[in-house]
């Protein structure tokens, strides 16, 4: 029988839960303790027979979502963004079709997160390419740099940044977009949907369509399909897109 | 990321809703990535002990819903860092002191073809992991038995067996059968000793 305190250690060590000086000292006992070296061998031949006979399908699941979300990161910033015309996307006359699911119904869970992902990474309303920076308005450099802010991530920056912008403010719009989704990626989302409310209802009316998608998607998110669906189109077929509702 | 924020991100993905797991999964990475970096020396060992890490986090924290650690992107680091020396540098195939002499185990490189007798020992190695295996499976009470088997069959989803096998949620399942699997690589590496004691 293993010792139980060594078999313990063991476990640990293969479950990634070891200091760093507990690290240390595991690997002095390897090379000095040939018992404890074969007792190590031992756990990771059956560790390995164990998960290979008997493999963990949602394991196996998990990983390739989180290989493509990493991948899908790094194409993301490689590629070129293209801004996203919403008139011009409307005017393609997509046919829409409605259809209401309930969370457990035919959709698979792995085609919703997909939709989901790929609907975020349009990153609709986020032209920035559309705003430059010009030494002569600070403004548009504001909401520029605010911009780069909420694309690097750095979402408390891009609230900071934008807390003081004056409500009937030139590129105001913009200000209310980025706020709300930067609360929103900072687990806020009561506040990211209010501001994206306050945006919808602004009296521009621009990117009041813009706040309506996200509202959809963030209510989606959340597994709230009902009030998701006042927003957005839940395709009929797998190999659809969301859509806004019109 | 504070303590009651990664709470509330397990507690999603304990009751289903993986996203915001995944935004969790993808910030993490993007801040861990310059040090995991400078750890590997590689972007895509970066990425692979990143991926290794977080799905022992998941274990942990929301199969086993474990308190989670107060920091929890310094924990992720310190599994990386684990999960590193696991991949490159395998301390107990490399050199073991016998009398302060040390004596690499490792084949030189140029020996690449194995030999007839390396051969039957590879052979008889895997037999007798097999057969620890058998012997271990058949220790393990019913419920761990049809829990395990029951994903080789595609025919049966864990979810149905849920009910059948009485309970309370499909997360309580996902618990127990990780909990099963957990006692058969204990099983299976008692009874992979005590073969290879046998056989010597």
């Amino acid at each position: 029988m293993i010792p139980e305190k060594d078999l313990d250690l063991i476990t640990r060590f293969f479950d990634l839960d070891l200091s760093y000086e507990e690290l240390k000292e595991f690997e002095k006992r390897i090379l000095l303790d040939i018992k404890f070296r074969e007792r190590c061998e031992a756990y990771k031949a059956a560790n390995d027979i164990v998960n290979t006979t008997y493999p963990d399908k949602d394991k196996l699941v998990r990983a390739e979502k989180w290989k493509t979300l990493l991948k899908d990161k790094e194409t993301t910033i490689a590629t070129k963004k293209t801004p996203w015309k919403w008139v011009g996307a409307i005017a393609a006359g997509f046919i829409i079709t409605f259809f209401i699911w309930q969370l457990n119904s035919t959709f698979q869970e792995p085609d919703l997160n997909k939709l989901i992902a790929s609907s975020w990474n349009k990153k609709i309303g986020l032209d920035f390419n559309t705003i430059r920076s010009t030494k002569k308005d600070s403004l548009k450099s504001l909401v520029s740099s605010a911009y780069s802010t909420y694309s690097d991530m750095n979402y408390q920056s891009t609230i900071n940044l934008l807390s003081d912008y004056k409500a009937d403010t030139i590129y105001y719009e913009d200000v209310l977009l980025l706020r709300a989704l930067s609360f929103y990626k900072k687990e806020d989302s009561d506040t990211a949907l209010k501001t994206l409310d306050t945006l919808s209802k602004y009296h521009t009316g621009k990117k009041s369509k813009v706040a309506n998608w996200y509202k959809g998607l963030i209510y989606l998110e959340q597994g709230d399909i009902k009030t998701a669906e006042k927003f957005i189109e839940l395709p009929k077929h797998k190999t659809k897109e969301l859509k806004l509702r019109e | 990321m504070t303590e009651i924020n990664i709470k509330k991100i397990i507690d999603s993905a304990v009751n289903g809703n993986e996203f915001p797991f995944n935004r969790f999964f993808e910030d993490t990475f993007k801040k861990l990535l310059p040090k995991l970096t400078a750890l590997t020396n590689s972007k895509d060992d970066a990425q692979d002990v990143f991926i290794t890490s977080m799905h022992k986090f998941w274990e942990r924290f929301v199969i086993k819903q474990e308190e989670p650690p107060l920091n929890s992107i310094a924990y992720i680091y310190m599994m990386c860092r684990n999960a590193w020396l696991h991949k490159k540098r395998q301390p107990w195939n490399s050199v073991i002191l016998v009398d302060n002499n040390a004596y690499s185990l490792n084949k030189a490189k140029n020996d690449v073809l194995i030999t007839e007798q390396e051969k039957t020992d590879i052979e008889n190695d895997i037999s007798l992991k097999h057969k620890a295996l058998s012997i271990a499976i058949n220790e393990l009470c019913d419920k761990c038995k049809k829990l395990i088997e029951a994903e080789l069959d595609n025919n049966i989803k864990l979810k149905d067996l849920q009910q059948e096998m009485g309970y309370n949620n499909y997360q309580a399942l996902v618990q127990a059968k990780y909990n099963c699997k957990k006692r058969l690589v204990k099983k299976v590496t008692e009874a992979l000793i005590n073969l290879k004691k046998n056989n010597s």
